[in-house]
């Protein structure tokens, strides 16, 4: 009489299975992680209700008046609900520019580490499965990307493009060349990562199988490497972007990113900064204290996510 | 039988030996109720499979679990002295110098960086207090001794200039430096090709022999056992069982499991057509079944075996913890 | 059997591999090309249904063989023929209708399967690849009766991996084999990695699917035991080279080449006769270097200058074919 001794997990509800999880469990255990994620979930909810949640339109140039410029906070004396953090030079109310920029910084932070991704991830499978001198040529390229600093690449990009471009679709093309920028100083570590793990697999028994075979190569490096050289990536995307945010910040603090129309939280600071030696320091603080939150906590994440999927630690 | 041979004082003895695991789902019990004891100058073959718990029990001897695995119960006494329950530095003390260990994989247990001299002086002056020059000269002794050729000037090389049956000669001179007692050999020859493995076979038996050290051999391969052992102790599932000398457990084995095993290897001579099969795997530490661990795998399982767990007892010349050697108490068992 | 055409014709197989350091090492530290040659003129023939053996310790080449065989490398010289087509040197499309025909299972259950699939996709493989069933209903079908005849459940499919155990796991990966109708299979060292009980498992569901399907195996291993119990005719190679082909009686009855009565040697005395083993000196060479003349003459109780400089080919000798110059001159009992 024939027995499998095969276990049972394959009918159990996905979200049980999820919730059963080791990463799932390893989340619980750390306080710090499960703050981060509150943190996150709070910020990012915020951003992406943006429209419900403020109680204004910052970029609404016909809402604002004058008459309502540097108001303190709601708590302090002269302040009122109608803005509970204050308002700017300009009369926008700070909360509301706070929750539409964070929007913004998301959106081009996680556009930027999405196309550095698929840039990234696809380079970095063809160099590895390929090799040769495809590989020569793609690490060679990466490694001049590597010697760059993030911002000063960053800032060659948009330069170049500022300068292709005619003056009035400066504007219209602002948003997709500072993704483009940010995404090009970040895509060389998703290629090496992959790279290296394409490496590895690709003479592993399975993928020697495959090609016994006979399937092809295209379908062999898609289909049995990739995924599992996906690994890391998870990682490092995650940490890219609280970098990605960080960047596009600098890059709207120098007054090269975002225009001024839509203002991130990285020209809100710009703002906030002349008007701290005035008094109004709610104008910058504020800001400054979601930009670092949301950085802070995605990067958290990341460590936490980083840790919990090595198998070496477990 | 759990009794070394006669004429031989006990050197080790395991009693009653509980080793458990703590994890997410709960306690697990790698090794449960294990008892045997090793005589001087005798060799012990501890076999299994894969997941049985042999390389654990030497690790516990030897007092290096890995945590959070934990000696949970039982004691393991050595030279009349009681090891499990000692700190880490009076550990450290003891191995070497009493307990040598050999493992499997000759390219991890040698330091790359250092030449095999030096890893071999260290442990001589560590252990004998020997001063540089006596144990250079020691450690060119002990080369020559486990058949290293031009010891005196290999004395300076590294372990990578060795070839893997070469290295594995290194990792055994490295662990008789000391002249131990017992020496606990996990799987010494399984990394190596099929003719080294006889060589570094009949040199361990030459050397316990001129030594009168006393080996616990851990292997899964029953040829290693057949040829170096004086005892064997079948293990499956964490425990014992069956357990006494070579001769008897291969020729007339008493336990359906060792039985089963003895079938299963295909052996040179008569032509079978079918090799014996034991249907099923060895049951995950998380799954134990009750009573007996073989029973859902065991051609002759019948009532007694489901609910209670047989101890070891005589059975031939051997002992087995089988519930057919031990009827009478089955009977009063399951009534 | 002998008067068929046989399914497999091996001739003067070889295969180096160039091993050189970088050019730039080599001009700034005078090192040299090495060219390893792993396999360095093999001659065998396979007959239908029967199985056939390699045998021999590490660096002897039976892999290497074995992955010239299914079509990994290409060989650097010498014929393949497989049922009289010469699939050495065919380029990919020639060669897609060969492959559902030769198929190979391996030694690691672990690494052969790739662990982000699940089983019914790693078996359905083959059968997508050359587009072998026609509808997914047939495709199901199929992937359930395949499952059964390895000894698993249909609902096996839907698992991963890392849910079955290594035996589990080799049988997945018979079945994948089995998947395309293949004629020919390559076995590279399937139980090694297997416990006893495992193995046995294993080896006899290779026998039975052999009846029952007409398979003809290739199979690599180290294990002389193993050999003995499932192959018709056994190949000893030592370093790149053949040096004796027999049937498996004969062969383990009298060996007649010096390095195959060596391994024979080292087998363990399993009935307890208290047999003496005698262990002979020395390891296998580097294969990057391998001695000149006969690549067994530094551990050859029987090695004569003729020996040292030329190497001996495989040649008739009573029931076996032997390379060995002590054979051939009589001077072996």
């Amino acid at each position: 009489m024939r027995r499998h001794m095969a276990e049972q997990t394959a009918d159990r509800p996905l979200l049980r299975r999820l919730g059963d999880s080791d990463l799932f469990w390893s989340f619980r255990r750390s306080p710090v992680t499960i703050g981060a994620g509150a943190v996150t979930a709070l910020l990012v909810l915020g951003a992406l209700l943006a429209p419900l949640l403020a109680p204004h339109n910052p970029y609404d140039l016909a809402s604002l008046n004058l008459l309502d410029a540097r108001n303190p906070p709601a708590w302090q004396e002269g302040g009122s609900w109608d803005f509970p953090l204050g308002t700017d030079g300009q009369g926008r109310d700070v909360l509301s520019a706070i929750l539409y920029g964070m929007r913004l910084s998301l959106f081009v932070g996680a556009g930027a580490v999405l196309l550095a991704l698929v840039v990234g991830v696809g380079l970095g499978l063809l160099a590895g499965y390929a090799g040769g001198w495809v590989d020569v040529i793609v690490m060679r390229i990466a490694d001049v990307q590597l010697s760059f600093p993030a911002i000063l690449v960053a800032l060659f990009v948009d330069g170049v493009a500022r300068s292709l471009l005619p003056r009035d679709q400066q504007d219209n093309i602002a948003l997709p060349v500072v993704i483009l920028a940010i995404a090009s100083s970040i895509w060389v570590q998703f290629a090496r990562t992959v790279r290296g793990s394409t490496l590895v697999e690709r003479h592993k028994e399975y993928v020697q199988a495959a090609r016994i075979i006979g399937v092809r190569p295209m379908r062999i490096a898609l289909g049995h490497v990739l995924p599992n050289a996906m690994g890391p990536v998870l990682v490092i995307a995650t940490i890219n972007l609280a970098l990605a945010i960080i960047t596009e910040a600098t890059l709207s603090f120098l007054g090269i990113g975002i225009p001024l129309t839509q203002p991130s939280l990285g020209t809100l600071i710009r703002l906030g900064r002349d008007f701290l030696l005035s008094g109004e320091w709610w104008i910058l603080l504020f800001p400054a204290a979601a930009l670092a939150s949301l950085a802070l906590a995605v990067n958290l994440l990341g460590d936490w996510l980083r840790d919990a999927l090595n198998p070496k630690l477990r | 039988m759990a009794e070394p041979l006669p004429n031989r004082r006990p050197l080790l003895e395991v009693e009653h030996l509980r080793i458990e695991i703590p994890t997410r789902r709960g306690v697990l019990a790698a090794i449960d109720d294990v008892s045997f004891s090793i005589g001087e100058g005798e060799v012990l073959g501890l076999v299994g499979e894969s997941g049985a718990g042999k390389s654990i029990t030497g690790s516990a001897i030897i007092g290096l679990l890995e945590p959070p695995s934990h000696v949970a119960g039982g004691r393991i006494v050595f030279g009349g002295y009681r090891i499990d329950n000692r700190s880490p530095g009076e550990m450290r003390r003891i191995r070497g110098k009493e307990i040598g260990a050999i493992f499997q994989d000759p390219l991890t247990s040698l330091n790359p960086l250092y030449t095999v001299g030096q890893q071999l002086a260290e442990t001589v002056r560590v252990h004998l207090g020997l001063d540089r020059g006596a144990a250079r000269r020691r450690a060119i002794a002990l080369l020559q001794e486990v058949g290293i050729p031009a010891a005196a000037e290999r004395v300076d090389h590294y372990p990578h200039q060795f070839s893997g049956g070469m290295r594995q000669r290194v990792v055994i001179a490295l662990a008789l430096a000391a002249n131990p007692r017992l020496v606990i050999a996990d799987e010494p020859t399984t990394a190596l090709d099929v003719s080294i493995q006889a060589q570094i076979i009949a040199l361990l038996k030459r050397l316990t022999r001129e030594h009168a050290m006393a080996v616990l051999l851990v292997t899964h391969d029953m040829g290693v056992i057949a040829e170096t052992a004086d005892r064997v102790a079948v293990m499956y599932a964490g425990r014992i069982a069956e357990i006494g000398p070579v001769h008897e457990v291969v020729k007339n084995p008493q336990h359906p499991y060792t039985a089963g095993l003895m079938g299963a290897i295909p052996a040179i001579g008569a032509r079978r057509d079918r090799l014996l099969q034991i249907d099923g795997a060895m049951p995950r530490l998380a799954a134990m079944p009750g009573g007996c661990p073989f029973h859902p795998r065991c051609p002759e399982v019948f009532a007694p075996c489901r609910s209670a767990r047989p101890e070891l007892k005589p059975a031939g010349r051997s002992e087995a913890a089988c519930w057919l050697h031990d009827r009478a108490t089955a009977g009063a068992v399951h009534g | 059997m002998a008067e068929a055409a046989p399914l497999v014709e091996v001739s003067d197989l070889a295969r180096y591999f160039d091993i050189s350091p970088p050019l730039l090492n080599r001009v700034i530290e005078r090192r040299h090309r090495a060219i390893l040659k792993a396999v360095d003129g093999v001659d065998f023939t396979i007959s239908r249904g029967e199985t056939f053996s390699l045998v021999g310790e590490s660096g002897c080449g039976k892999s290497t063989v074995a992955r010239v065989l299914v079509g990994l490398y290409a060989p650097s010289r010498g014929r393949v023929v497989f049922d009289g087509i010469d699939i050495g040197r065919m380029d990919d499309a020639a060669r897609q209708p060969i492959r559902r025909r030769i198929q190979m299972i391996f030694q690691d259950p672990y690494a052969s399967l790739n662990p982000r699939w699940r089983v019914r996709d790693i078996i359905a493989e083959p059968l997508r690849t050359h587009r072998l069933c026609a509808g997914e209903r047939e495709l199901d079908a199929r992937i359930d009766e395949l499952l059964v005849k390895v000894g698993l459940a249909p609902a096996d499919g839907e698992k991963y991996p890392h849910e079955f155990s290594g035996g589990q796991r080799q049988r997945v990966s018979v079945a994948r084999a089995l998947a395309g109708t293949p004629d020919f299979i390559v076995c590279d060292e399937p139980t090694s990695a297997l416990d006893v009980s495992v193995q046995a498992q294993i080896l006899n569901l290779m026998k039975d699917l052999q009846r029952a399907l007409g398979l003809t195996y290739l199979f690599i291993s180290h294990n002389l035991a193993v050999v003995y119990h499932l192959s018709t005719r056994v190949g000893v190679m030592y370093l790149g080279r053949l040096v004796e082909i027999a049937d498996t009686a004969r062969l383990f009855a009298h060996p007649l080449h010096p390095y195959t009565r060596l391994l024979l040697a080292t087998l363990p005395d399993m009935s307890m006769s208290g047999r003496k083993r005698e262990p002979v000196a020395g390891e296998v060479p580097n294969p990057i270097d391998p001695p000149a003349g006969c690549a067994f003459h530094p551990r050859c109780p029987y090695a004569n200058d003729r020996c040292r400089q030329e190497r001996p080919v495989l040649i008739e000798h009573q029931w076996a074919r032997v390379a060995c110059h002590a054979v051939a001159e009589g001077r072996l009992a």
